[in-house]
């Protein structure tokens, strides 16, 4: 399975809510869809699951159209919203029943496949109480199960922890993985970057509407124009602290602890560059330590933070 | 085995909206203590004509009373309650935020309407059968008879179900708590209406003996127009939860043809055979004024065709132009009403003498109230055509970028209201005469007026038509533009096009 979302405008009368984005991905792959609130980011997956249609361009699911065969690309799509809407007088068991049999999910197989969902989200045991009575953690498992009973080949999940507590979110994660790795291709947007970047091995950052990088972590991280290095100098990193400061090439510079925290312009060829100036001018160095990039520090380096 | 098998199929077939909405009734309370209070209300009502009337031996009219309250008492519950829950548990599914019902399934409108209204009929079919035990009990009290009983229950559950349909088309409508509540005071409004023309009908039945009634032509019309006008609304909703981007026009005018051509033999029928043309010029309003409204919806349809439309635009040149005319689209849907407008006129014109006189002689003498009612048809479809094509001229000239839908139907009515009052107002101030004579043509902006003043309809015919041929003309090189750009797309342009 892949998709592949091409060209995608979504319009809103002036405001360019999603401005020509293309990115695509492939089944076992869980991709962090990461941007500032405002981004563009729900507009984007009400599209890709074919809840509101573009303003231009499209998304293929393994070559078929959102736009041009919705119904279709329906039945591959499991989109789960940042919320689950309020029904009255309905059980999970109910609930989940109900959208098995919209799902065309015949009599002879829908019992079976309702109570799978519910033991694979961990519902079973409260499968009977009302959905107006669940707790955050549950209705978040029930908006999962529900996104789950027609078995599709692409989930789309919009905020899946926000509001959860770390034991609910842990076990989203592993839900999560346990899906990629039935081979579903997983689009998960959410602001907590960390919990991101522990699942996803790709990465889609938009800003503004705007397409800003696309690719794997490491790709990202390779990709990016500043390396942060950890110098560890003998006795007070003051001294090294003001030499640094006045070096071309260097960003940042912040003291932590017995040593210095460094953001040096460009490649690694730049770094050692500096390291081998520094030895040079006689500091007394004890540890260089290459500080590893994560999503976070990805995200805050290429967005600005601007809404559309 | 077998009779599992069959369960289940029975149980594949079942719409799961209503299965969703019954089980929901089931779990629910409103359903439960309804059902309690209007089972106590019934017992109470025969409990206290029974204990209470001394003179029940010789009151030969007293079942047809009881049996009276308790209809009052069943089409309250049934038109009110039972249509408030299935139309407000609708409007709360209809938000912007809740996609769970209609768009992240594979549930298409028609099923969902189907689903929404079949289990609103089944509960009203419960309270039916709940009354059922008291309504035959009347019988034995004297003063009418089963035939009668069990035919006022169809007709009136005809009526419920034409009331619940009217909830749901209502609460089809997205919009904000403010909308919401006006519609729905709107639509209590109505039913309010409905509930007291159907309970004096029903009584009218009663007392005059049904046999009677339903050997009328009338009678017959009237049941159709419940039928069709329950139809209409149940296509309307479904086009209403339709994607704007989805070809949902199509459904909602091959309905209008349909109705057009039902209705239109059944005019045509009952003028053979009672021989009197009033029915066919009341069918020809009913119709102009329902393309008239159509006209209005039209102009707020894109002017441009999304891929999901496109797609299905037919290759075939002959098949683009019925396709043209039924398709979603602002031009298409003008096209559409002009057209079946046109064909309501041919309708009359070929078959009503009084409508031949009216377009050959122009001027006719005779009863003023006569001839005013069958000018109205051909006032009301040139003047809904001037405003509203005046405003689609205004809204594509002036306000170009909108993406507001219903602007356009907003300018339109601003037209109306003011074609009808600001010729007032000025009339007022020029005046030579005292207020209350101020002239008839100061109220030229209305096409009503016709149905008022004698010597105005041909000044308001030269005004329309001129005021038609001149926004015809003005709009006739976008009408152009819009047919030739209506060709099927190809996916290079799906992926550039701009809505």
């Amino acid at each position: 399975m892949q998709v592949r979302i091409v060209n995608l405008k979504k319009y809103f009368g002036r405001t360019k809510a999603v401005d020509d984005i293309s990115f695509s991905f492939f089944s076992g792959q869980i991709v962090g869809f990461v941007g500032p609130n405002g981004a563009g980011k729900t507009t984007t997956m009400r599209v890709m699951a074919t809840i509101d249609d573009p303003t231009a361009g499209d998304v293929f699911l393994d070559g078929i159209s959102v736009v041009q065969d919705p119904e279709k690309a329906r039945r591959m799509v499991g989109f789960m919203p940042d919320f689950l809407p309020e029904h009255r007088d309905m059980t999970i068991d109910d609930y989940l029943d109900f959208f098995a049999r919209a799902f065309d999910i015949r009599a002879a197989k829908r019992r079976q496949v309702v109570e799978g969902v519910e033991r694979f989200t961990n519902l079973i045991g409260i499968r009977d109480k009302f959905v107006k009575e669940l707790s955050k953690g549950m209705k978040q498992r029930a908006s999962l199960a529900r996104a789950l009973v027609h078995d599709p080949a692409v989930l789309i999940l919009d905020e899946p922890a926000a509001g959860l507590d770390p034991r609910a979110r842990i076990e989203l994660r592993e839900l999560l993985k346990a899906l990629a790795e039935q081979g579903k291709a997983v689009l998960v947007s959410s602001h907590i970057l960390s919990e991101l970047a522990e699942i996803c091995s790709s990465s889609v950052i938009i800003e503004k509407g705007k397409l800003l990088r696309a690719g794997t972590i490491e790709e990202m991280t390779q990709d990016k124009r500043h390396c942060t290095v950890l110098i560890r100098p003998v006795g007070d990193c003051r001294k090294l602290h003001k030499h640094l400061l006045q070096m071309p090439l260097v960003l940042n510079v912040k003291s932590y602890g017995k040593g210095v925290e460094v953001d040096i312009e460009g490649t690694e060829e730049n770094t050692a560059g500096i390291i081998a100036n520094l030895i040079k001018a006689e500091f007394k160095i004890v540890e260089v330590r290459h500080l590893k990039t994560g999503l976070e520090d990805i995200f805050m380096n290429i967005t600005k933070g601007e809404l559309t | 085995m077998a009779r599992l098998n069959f369960m289940s199929r029975l149980d594949d077939l079942m719409n799961p909206i209503a299965v969703k909405e019954m089980r929901q009734a089931v779990k629910g309370r409103f359903i439960t203590w309804a059902l309690i209070i209007f089972l106590l209300v019934q017992l109470t009502i025969i409990g206290i004509v029974l204990m209470m009337r001394v003179d029940l031996n010789e009151d030969f009219n007293i079942g047809r009373n009881i049996f009276s309250a308790m209809l009052a008492v069943l089409l309250i519950t049934c038109l009110f309650f039972v249509t408030a829950f299935a139309s407000l548990r609708f409007s709360a599914e209809r938000s912007d935020s809740n996609v769970d019902l209609f768009f992240i399934t594979t549930l298409r409108p028609i099923r969902i309407i189907w689903g929404k209204l079949s289990a609103a009929l089944v509960l009203t079919l419960l309270f039916f059968s709940a009354s059922m035990p008291f309504m035959t009990l009347t019988y034995l009290l004297r003063g009418l008879d089963l035939p009668s009983v069990f035919i006022l229950l169809i007709i009136d559950f005809l009526v419920v179900a034409a009331g619940i349909q009217f909830g749901i088309f209502l609460a089809s409508f997205p919009g904000k708590v403010i909308a919401r509540t006006v519609r729905f005071l709107g639509g209590l409004f109505i039913l309010i209406v409905v509930f007291q023309l159907t309970l004096v009908m029903s009584l009218g039945i009663l007392y005059q003996g049904v046999g009677s009634v339903i050997g009328s032509w009338g009678f017959w019309w009237l049941v159709s127009f419940i039928v069709m006008v329950t139809g209409l609304l149940f296509v309307l909703s479904a086009t209403i939860i339709t994607p704007a981007s989805a070809n949902r026009a199509f459904v909602a005018r091959l309905y209008l043809v349909f109705l057009w051509l039902v209705t239109g033999a059944l005019s045509i029928l009952t003028y053979w055979r009672i021989g009197d043309d009033n029915i066919l010029h009341t069918w020809a309003l009913l119709m102009v004024i329902l393309f008239s409204v159509n006209l209005f919806v039209a102009i707020c349809e894109r002017q441009k065709w999304g891929p999901r439309v496109a797609r299905r635009i037919p290759k075939s040149r002959i098949l683009r132009i019925p396709a043209f005319l039924l398709f979603s689209g602002a031009a298409g849907g003008i096209a559409f009403s002009v057209v079946m407008t046109l064909a309501t006129f041919v309708v009359l014109f070929s078959f009503s003498e009084d409508f031949r006189l009216l377009i050959t002689a122009g001027a006719v003498s005779g009863y003023f109230h006569h001839w005013a009612f069958k000018r109205l048809v051909l006032f009301l479809s040139l003047y809904a055509f001037c405003y509203s094509m005046t405003a689609l001229f205004i809204k594509n000239v002036f306000f170009r970028r909108s993406s507001r839908a219903a602007l356009a139907a907003i300018i339109a009515l601003f037209l109306l209201a003011g074609g009808c009052v600001i010729p007032v107002i000025i009339g007022f101030f020029v005046r030579t005469t005292p207020w209350f004579e101020i002239s008839a043509k100061w109220f030229i902006g209305n096409p009503l007026i016709v149905l008022w003043e004698e010597d105005i309809w041909v000044d308001c015919l030269w005004l329309s038509s001129i005021w038609s041929v001149c926004v015809f003309v003005f709009m006739l090189p976008w009408f152009i533009s819009q047919g030739s750009s209506f060709k099927a797309a190809g996916q290079e342009q799906i992926l550039g096009v701009d809505k």
